[in-house]
């Protein structure tokens, strides 16, 4: 076992071992770097089922994104088909856009109009010796502003041909709901100020005033109780903020031609047999 | 001394040998580590065993070389099979593999020791 005498003998075992033990090295090199990539990954902490289950659902989110990338490839596709067929067609198109952007309150609007300010009265009468708890809360209650107010004095400013409104500088839009919660106002589920509540209104500010301030509307009804309720003045130049939340339609979809045509009809015969002749006056507003 | 240089040099290879592919982007698909693992284990293992057996004066290339490419694919394989048919063979090749590194380095370094205590013993 004299190993150190004669070196050359042992030469050929080394050169092996060495050999071996550069592939033994980038082996574990490898397997090291494997399995920093594993930890890194966070594999291994998971059982497959759980893997499994997490890879199933991607594999399913996946294959949604696919679709919705062919939806949106697609209609890439068509519109730059209508785009080179015809410059002017992609005008029109953008103009259309720009106009349906405005109308479904998509881009901060400016304009003239009226701004509606509401807030609760402090008139109200102390709490009588002979009345019950109860309808005191009552008789308070309309001494406050709620969201039937407010909602009254929108529907108002719709029908006098408002093109744009906004509560407490949130923009209302197709889908907006003015609720009260508590002392506060929820607007495109933003919570705002509850009282005073500022409802402004872009259009005709003549029209909007009158229509408000007209006998027996809504305006009226705060007389009895305490008229600085309801301030109403005419502006110029409001700027209403574009609606900011998301506007995701999960129901809603384009009628297919033949079921708007019928509803189209429904909608026509509605107009034309009002039985009274009121309710055919707002209809004419309506469509206005 | 030359042979104690050409001792070492087994030690150099395993550093190059790492160094060249751990600065590279190479891995293996992550199914594939714990078996990888297992075969640079093997491999350990027969590096040792080769080691120990030139200090022994037993070494033979063609034990040491076969053993070392069938060993290390053999442990891969063994595992992988063990995972298929539900039987963590995976544990008894570590603990097969483990135990006998430890016993190749344990030999190693008795040998080493042996040779200095002869080495004192012709000095004095």
């Amino acid at each position: 076992m004299s190993v150190f005498t004669s070196p050359v003998r042992h030469r050929p075992w080394v050169t092996q071992v060495t050999f071996l033990s550069i592939i033994l090295g980038a082996l574990l090199a490898l397997s090291l770097k494997t399995q920093d990539r594993i930890r890194r990954d966070q594999l291994p902490n998971m059982r497959i089922s759980q893997l499994a289950a997490a890879y199933a659902e991607l594999r399913d989110t996946n294959v949604e994104q696919m679709k919705k990338i062919a939806d949106l490839q697609s209609r890439l596709t068509k519109y730059q088909k209508a785009a080179a067929q015809d410059n002017g067609n992609a005008e029109l198109l953008s103009a259309d856009l720009q106009k349906a952007n405005l109308l479904a309150g998509m881009v901060a609007v400016t304009g003239p109009g009226v701004v509606v300010t509401l807030k609760d009265s402090s008139k109200a009468p102390a709490k009588p010796a002979d009345m019950s708890q109860e309808s005191y809360i009552e008789l308070v209650r309309s001494y406050l502003i709620h969201d039937q107010d407010i909602q009254a004095v929108i529907n108002e400013l719709r029908a006098a041909g408002a093109e744009a409104l906004a509560v407490n500088d949130q923009r209302v839009v197709s889908t907006t709901a003015v609720r009260c919660v508590g002392p506060s106002v929820l607007v495109n589920n933003v919570t705002t100020n509850g009282s005073p509540v500022r409802i402004q209104a872009i259009g005709d500010p003549v029209t909007l005033l009158n229509a408000l301030n007209m006998k027996g509307g809504v305006a009226e009804q705060y007389n009895i109780l305490d008229p600085s309720m309801i301030m109403v003045e005419k502006k110029n130049g409001l700027t209403l903020p574009a609606y900011a939340g998301a506007m995701p339609l999960r129901f809603a979809q384009p009628a297919t031609d033949a079921k708007a045509q019928q509803a189209q009809q429904a909608s026509e015969k509605a107009g034309a047999n009002g039985p009274v002749p009121a309710e055919a006056e707002k209809g004419v507003i309506h469509q206005n | 001394m030359l042979s104690r240089r050409m001792l070492a040099l087994p030690i150099v290879g395993l550093i190059v040998g790492f160094l060249s592919v751990y600065f590279t982007q190479l891995t293996v698909p992550p199914f594939l580590g714990p078996y990888l693992s297992l075969a640079a284990l093997a491999g350990v293992d027969a590096v040792c065993g080769g080691y120990r057996a030139g200090l022994e004066g037993k070494f033979a290339d063609d034990i040491f070389l076969s053993g070392f490419a069938i060993n290390t694919l053999i442990a891969a394989f063994l595992a992988y099979l063990g995972d298929r048919i539900g039987v963590d063979l995976f544990l008894a090749a570590v603990v097969l593999l483990g135990g006998r590194v430890f016993l190749n380095l344990s030999l190693i370094r008795r040998y080493y020791l042996t040779q200095r205590q002869l080495a004192a013993r012709k000095e004095a």
